[in-house]
């Protein structure tokens, strides 16, 4: 009884789970493999694969949505880890650093990516200061910073983004009982940095990687921030797929879904990766809350 | 010279109206165990700290074997101290946890391996090394605490309510550890706890802590004979507080006069304090008379509320020794175990029982008890006990007080 109450109550959610995600899912593999094709031939076929890992532009959005994602979230770990480490101690103004260390967590990425657009662009703001200072010579000398081959702005926007969002669950777990053990590994004779490597770092692990699997996640697969800040060549892989999806060539469709797919089943291998190490660490950390 | 001293030491934190940790001075001998005993927030753990280094004491010196440690930081100072919390690191095994001071000061692999190895055989863990931290028990995860503080051979352990989260029998089972550890090892230990019984099972000597203050630092048993003050009475279990004055040497109430030995010469009002089981019984028509009002069974004895003279009284005897309320009872109070202690503005004296049943509860004790056993057919044990024998209970030969 309490079992299909259970269900019952799981079912709208389970409906809308499946109607907007597995059904769509399901489908695009589907036209993946060339199976509701418009053109004459209707066999299945994983051309649409093998056409996109042997294309060039494929391998090297690959290569680029990959460094992006990495670098970024890498990035992000590292200032969220100063920053938090910063912000845990108690200083006069640090409810208002709190408050700005927080704040663009609401900020659509949108926003953001529009706003290193208005100030990196060679025409944008910081070229134009740097030239009223005599920085530059003139504001077209200004570093290529947005629309770059190395996605240096897309980086920007996405650290911008990220790094309160992986700070502040590092620093929710260092203002509570992660300070206890910092205290024991000095009182045993570890000094400040041999505190964070073999005390605060292993036991920040799991809240980083939660939050960087996420962060990774979405600046792999995202669309706006590579969109406005990117360059032709090499696209982000979300680029390609949807150029390849509006394609005036139908053909193209079978291609944009494989893009797709592949991007889900990296993302999804990684998760599932980040989850089991998470799960174990968890696991670890419940048995110890347990004792406590 | 002193080991461990605590000179004029003040913690105030910032947001807070007084401080609670009050120029606090202490010393300490080299391999003494001396307990920090108080009620929680009394500024133990605070100090603590202090000494420690994680809490920056706001005046006031510590100084170890003549040296001030104040400026030194907490890793390098000669102390490493032991949590409430056994605090093991959860990715790390027992003997990487237990090695891990000794890691910190660059020590070589097979040093650490030895010296390790040698703990576990110290905290009864032997052949527990590969075991992840999280696989232990409460009392096994101190032990590892405990062992992961001693392997750095400090000059001074300080122990921060460690068994608190245990259960009786393993806290039990700890302290005689501490007490064998303290034989193989020479360390000086700073104790903290509010448990009067690990206190006085551990020390040598007791420093008690009220209010940030400590308000007498001896050893055990002179808590129990002779303390210093109230409050000091009634954390060690002086239960009975009755007006008095002195004069000279002589200590009046309404119970009688009495003469100490070692009482400092006085002249104003004082506060007689009488423990429990100073009361034996008389024959008849000597000694106090007393009027039993109320009782509590408490197993091993029996907790009674009696009028006594012009004072109220908290008395215990033996559960053999049954009486009935309203019973008219004669007593003497053993001179050992009364003391008197000067009171002032800050502690009033009025005629108090801190322990003993409350008024309401008395019938419920004995009668039902009574009529319980009579039930079971084992009435005559409570019931029918021979009242001569029992007034005659008492030891005579105490000295009697008037």
């Amino acid at each position: 009884m309490k079992e299909t109450k259970t269900w019952v109550m799981l079912l709208p959610t389970i409906l809308v789970i499946s109607i907007l995600f597995i059904i769509p899912l399901i489908y695009t593999v589907l036209l993946s493999l060339n199976f509701f094709s418009i053109t004459s031939n209707q066999a299945i076929s994983f051309n649409a694969y093998v056409d996109i890992l042997t294309s060039s532009s494929f391998t090297d959005s690959l290569a680029f949505s990959l460094t992006i994602a990495l670098i970024s979230t890498v990035a992000s770990i590292l200032i969220a880890i100063v920053v938090s480490m910063t912000l845990r101690n108690t200083f006069i103004g640090r409810r208002l650093a709190l408050f700005v260390y927080q704040f663009n967590i609401p900020v659509p990425h949108y926003v953001v990516g529009i706003s290193i657009l208005l100030l990196f662009t060679q025409t944008g703001l910081v070229s134009r200061w740097f030239y009223a200072f005599g920085l530059i010579a003139s504001p077209s000398s200004f570093p290529v910073i947005v629309f770059d081959q190395n996605g240096i702005g897309v980086i920007i926007a996405f650290v911008l983004k990220f790094f309160p969002f992986i700070g502040i669950a590092i620093l929710s777990l260092l203002l509570t009982s992660i300070k206890d053990y910092e205290e024991q590994a000095a009182t045993l004779g570890a000094n400040r940095i041999q505190r964070f490597i073999h005390v605060l770092f292993p036991m920040m692990m799991p809240s980083i990687l939660f939050s960087s699997i996420l962060v990774f996640a979405y600046a792999f697969g995202s669309y706006e921030v590579p969109f406005l800040l990117g360059s032709t060549y090499p696209k982000a892989l979300a680029i390609l797929a949807y150029q390849k999806f509006t394609d005036i060539d139908l053909n193209s469709r079978p291609e944009a879904m494989a893009i797709a797919n592949i991007m889900t089943i990296i993302i999804v291998a990684l998760v599932i990766l980040a989850y089991i190490q998470l799960n174990t660490m968890n696991r670890m950390r419940a048995r110890q809350n347990g004792k406590e | 010279m002193t080991f461990l001293t605590l000179r004029g030491l003040t913690k105030r934190y910032d947001d807070a109206e007084t401080p609670c940790v009050k120029n606090l001075d202490l010393n300490i001998e080299r391999g003494q165990i001396v307990v920090l005993l108080g009620p929680s927030g009394c500024g133990k753990t605070t100090t603590l700290k202090m000494i420690a280094g994680l809490t920056e004491p706001s005046s006031g010196d510590i100084l170890v074997e003549g040296d001030s440690v104040v400026q030194i930081p907490t890793e390098k100072r000669p102390v490493s101290m032991i949590f409430q919390k056994s605090l093991l690191f959860p990715h790390m095994t027992v003997a990487e946890n237990i090695g891990f001071g000794l890691r910190m000061r660059g020590m070589k692999q097979a040093i650490i391996k030895r010296k390790v190895n040698e703990m576990l055989d110290l905290v009864r863990l032997e052949g527990y090394g590969d075991r992840r931290a999280l696989q232990l028990s409460g009392g096994q995860e101190q032990r590892v605490s405990l062992a992961r503080g001693l392997i750095i051979e400090p000059k001074v352990l300080l122990l921060d309510e460690p068994f608190s989260a245990l259960d009786a029998e393993l806290r039990l089972e700890m302290r005689g550890l501490i007490m064998d550890l303290k034989k193989k090892i020479d360390v000086t230990i700073l104790f903290v706890t509010h448990d009067q019984q690990e206190a006085v099972m551990l020390a040598d000597k007791i420093a008690l802590m009220i209010d940030g203050e400590i308000v007498q630092y001896d050893n055990a048993q002179t808590f129990f004979t002779r303390p210093l003050t109230l409050r000091v009475a009634e954390f060690f279990g002086w239960t009975n507080f009755v007006p008095a004055s002195q004069k000279g040497k002589t200590v009046t109430c309404s119970l009688g006069e009495f003469v100490f030995d070692g009482l400092e010469e006085h002249n104003g009002p004082m506060c007689l304090t009488i423990r429990p089981e100073a009361a034996v019984l008389c024959p008849k028509g000597e000694g106090i008379r007393a009027v039993i009002r109320s009782s509590v069974y408490m197993g091993t004895r029996i907790d009674y509320r009696v009028d006594c003279m012009d004072a109220k009284l908290g008395i215990s005897f033996d559960s053999d020794q049954v009486f009935e309320i309203g019973e008219e009872i004669f007593i003497k109070l053993q001179n050992n175990k009364v003391w008197a202690v000067r009171c002032d503005g800050k502690e009033p004296c009025d005629n108090r029982i801190v322990w003993g049943p409350p008024l309401n509860m008395q019938d419920t004790s004995i009668e039902a008890r009574r009529e319980q056993n009579e039930g079971e057919g084992i009435g005559q044990s409570i019931g029918a006990l021979d009242r001569t024998d029992e007034h005659h209970g008492g030891d005579s030969r105490e000295k009697d007080n008037p």
